[in-house]
């Protein structure tokens, strides 16, 4: 049981405050319109924090968008201070011919703050986090100093997570856990972002630390957009080796802003694995689709498509879910998600996978 | 001798000034004119949000006002409502118009042609879309630049429709950069201005 936990842990916590990619529909192809990081997620700045008032959700009073609901004022500190935190949690359910099981999992309480200049910025996190069941410790994952020598150049340096793929809270899909960038999975590393108006170049090198992989693993990505209108598209690579393997990552990746209310993200990767002392390569895919839709301001029905097999030739790897969900922003601060997927694998039948996402930020 | 010079002049004077008042070209002298709704049309614009480069895009009524022209040349000024501009956010939009664009002191930006030589008259205009240079004077916030650009243009029976597109320096009309919650805008924002006249 504890096993099982320590895996809706390891899929669901979102360590991360995680960016809202699906901005593209409102022209927003850059994170860091709203994120004080150039991969998104995390602090937001105070552009970001009016957008979440302005544009996100349905409801909202004309100050509640600032930290702490408008409480206290930050107007004369907005411009070199940015604060933020968050709690989250899953409620998560599986049901199939071999397995019912379902529970609440707390995930993640922080604080976060940042200091920002024109010319740099520094950030941490610091919080609680549950790694097993009813445990929780401080830590901070989470930290970075960050140069900006001009403007849409950013040099970024510190641990996080490097930037790779679609920046999407949820850690159960193929294209985040799967691949090593779901909870707890910042590496040391030094990236470098060209965030233009049509190119976005980002290249990173990461060293991977000892409590996640006691391999010397390290590893660099590769990632390049190009924005056209309210479509942005492109490829990624990463290369990564430790002691034992080499894994090679390409992908790509698109957002796709059809409509103001219509929206589709999608990533496809390949993953190919070698053993260090010989044997065949292991090639994997990891694919998602989402679609959403905005019905009224805030609230989002959502469509998703997410496969996964860890190797092409074994069938057994293989893992399908799709199904529908919601994605709501009732006030700022408040964000909710919730999907109720068939999933299909080749060690049972077709089930039921759903999970519930809620999250409060500062 | 009086009446061969004064027969002279007269032959010169119908000689000359007779050709002057031919029907040919007296259509080419006929003032006309074009009257611009602004529900008929549609104004756009665009700029970029520094540091993030954010694409900033809003839009507004079309054009109002009457231009006219006698053949190829183009008089008058229409005028575009910034009150009823919008990014599509409340806040920017209030930092926009009341902030930088002061819109109750300034309610419009103008675009006045001022015997403007259009590439081709008005009168040749058909329902196949040219594309065309011009020059204007643009006003907003009580100053007042040239500008150049492209204009697309048509005309169907006594409809004219089309677009003109050009640029301005935003620091050329205001005392500062626009900025809102961080997000400065770059200097150069583009216009679009879609509009439909009816010819009078």
């Amino acid at each position: 049981m504890k096993n099982i936990l320590l895996l809706f842990c390891v899929l669901f916590a979102a360590i991360n405050s995680f960016s809202f990619p699906d901005m593209i529909r409102h022209g927003y192809t850059n994170c860091t319109a709203c994120h004080v990081s150039p991969g998104g997620g995390g602090l937001l700045n105070a552009y970001g924090r009016s957008l979440s008032k302005e544009l996100i959700s349905t409801w909202s009073t004309k100050n509640e968008a600032g930290v702490l609901h408008g409480l206290i004022n930050t107007e004369k500190v907005d411009e070199w201070l940015a604060l933020g935190g968050d709690i989250r949690g899953a409620q998560v359910h599986q049901e199939n011919d071999l397995v019912k099981r379902g529970r609440w999992i707390d995930m993640q309480k922080g604080f976060e703050i940042g200091i920002i200049q024109p010319k740099w910025t520094i950030a941490s996190f610091v919080g609680l986090q549950n790694v097993s069941e009813n445990k929780w410790y401080p830590y901070s994952t989470r930290y970075y100093a960050m140069i900006t020598p001009i403007d849409a150049l950013y040099i970024k340096f510190g641990r996080f997570m490097p930037n790779f793929g679609i920046n999407l809270p949820d850690h159960i899909l193929s294209t985040r856990g799967p691949l090593m960038f779901g909870y707890g999975m910042e590496r040391d590393t030094a990236e470098v972002s060209w965030l233009g108006e049509n190119w976005n170049f980002i290249v990173s090198h990461y060293k991977t630390p000892e409590n996640i992989s006691a391999n010397n693993q390290s590893g660099n990505t590769l990632t390049a957009t190009y924005t056209v209108s309210n479509f942005k598209s492109g490829l990624q690579f990463l290369s990564e080796k430790d002691d034992l393997q080499t894994r090679t990552i390409t992908g790509a990746i698109g957002y796709l802003g059809w409509s103001k209310e219509f929206g589709t993200l999608f990533e496809a990767d390949q993953v190919v694995t070698s053993p260090s002392a010989g044997g065949p390569d292991k090639k994997g895919l990891s694919l998602i689709q989402r679609s959403a839709y905005e019905i009224f301001k805030g609230f989002h029905i959502v469509a998703l498509n997410d496969y996964f097999q860890s190797d092409v030739d074994n069938g057994a790897t293989k893992n399908y879910k799709f199904g529908p969900g919601i994605q709501w922003f009732p006030r700022p601060h408040l964000d909710l998600q919730a999907f109720w997927t068939r999933e299909q694998t080749s060690t049972s039948k077709e089930g039921d996978y759903a999970w519930l996402v809620l999250h409060y930020y500062l | 001798m009086k009446k061969i010079i004064l027969s002279s002049v007269l032959f010169s004077t119908l000689a000359f000034a007779g050709p002057a008042q031919a029907p040919a070209t007296a259509s080419a002298k006929t003032t006309n004119a074009i009257s611009f709704k602004a529900a008929a049309g549609e104004t756009e614009f665009s700029a970029v949000g520094k540091p993030a480069m954010i694409k900033i895009n809003g839009k507004g009524q079309g054009p109002e006002g009457v231009i006219t022209y006698v053949g190829d040349v183009i008089s008058g000024t229409v005028k575009v409502d910034l009150n009823k501009l919008t990014t599509e956010i409340d806040l920017r939009d209030d930092h926009m118009k009341n902030k930088y664009l002061e819109v109750q002191k300034y309610p419009s930006a103008d675009l006045t042609f001022k015997d403007f030589k259009s590439s081709m008259a008005v009168d040749k205009l058909t329902d196949s879309e040219i594309e065309m240079p011009f020059t204007a004077d643009f006003t907003m916030h009580g100053k007042t630049k040239p500008v150049s650009g492209t204009m697309k243009i048509k005309k169907s029976q006594k409809t004219i429709t089309g677009s003109a597109e050009f640029s301005v320096k935003i620091m050329e009309y205001l005392e500062t950069l626009p900025s809102y919650a961080g997000i400065k805008i770059a200097e150069d924002v583009k216009l679009k201005i879609k509009f439909s006249g009816t010819l009078q």
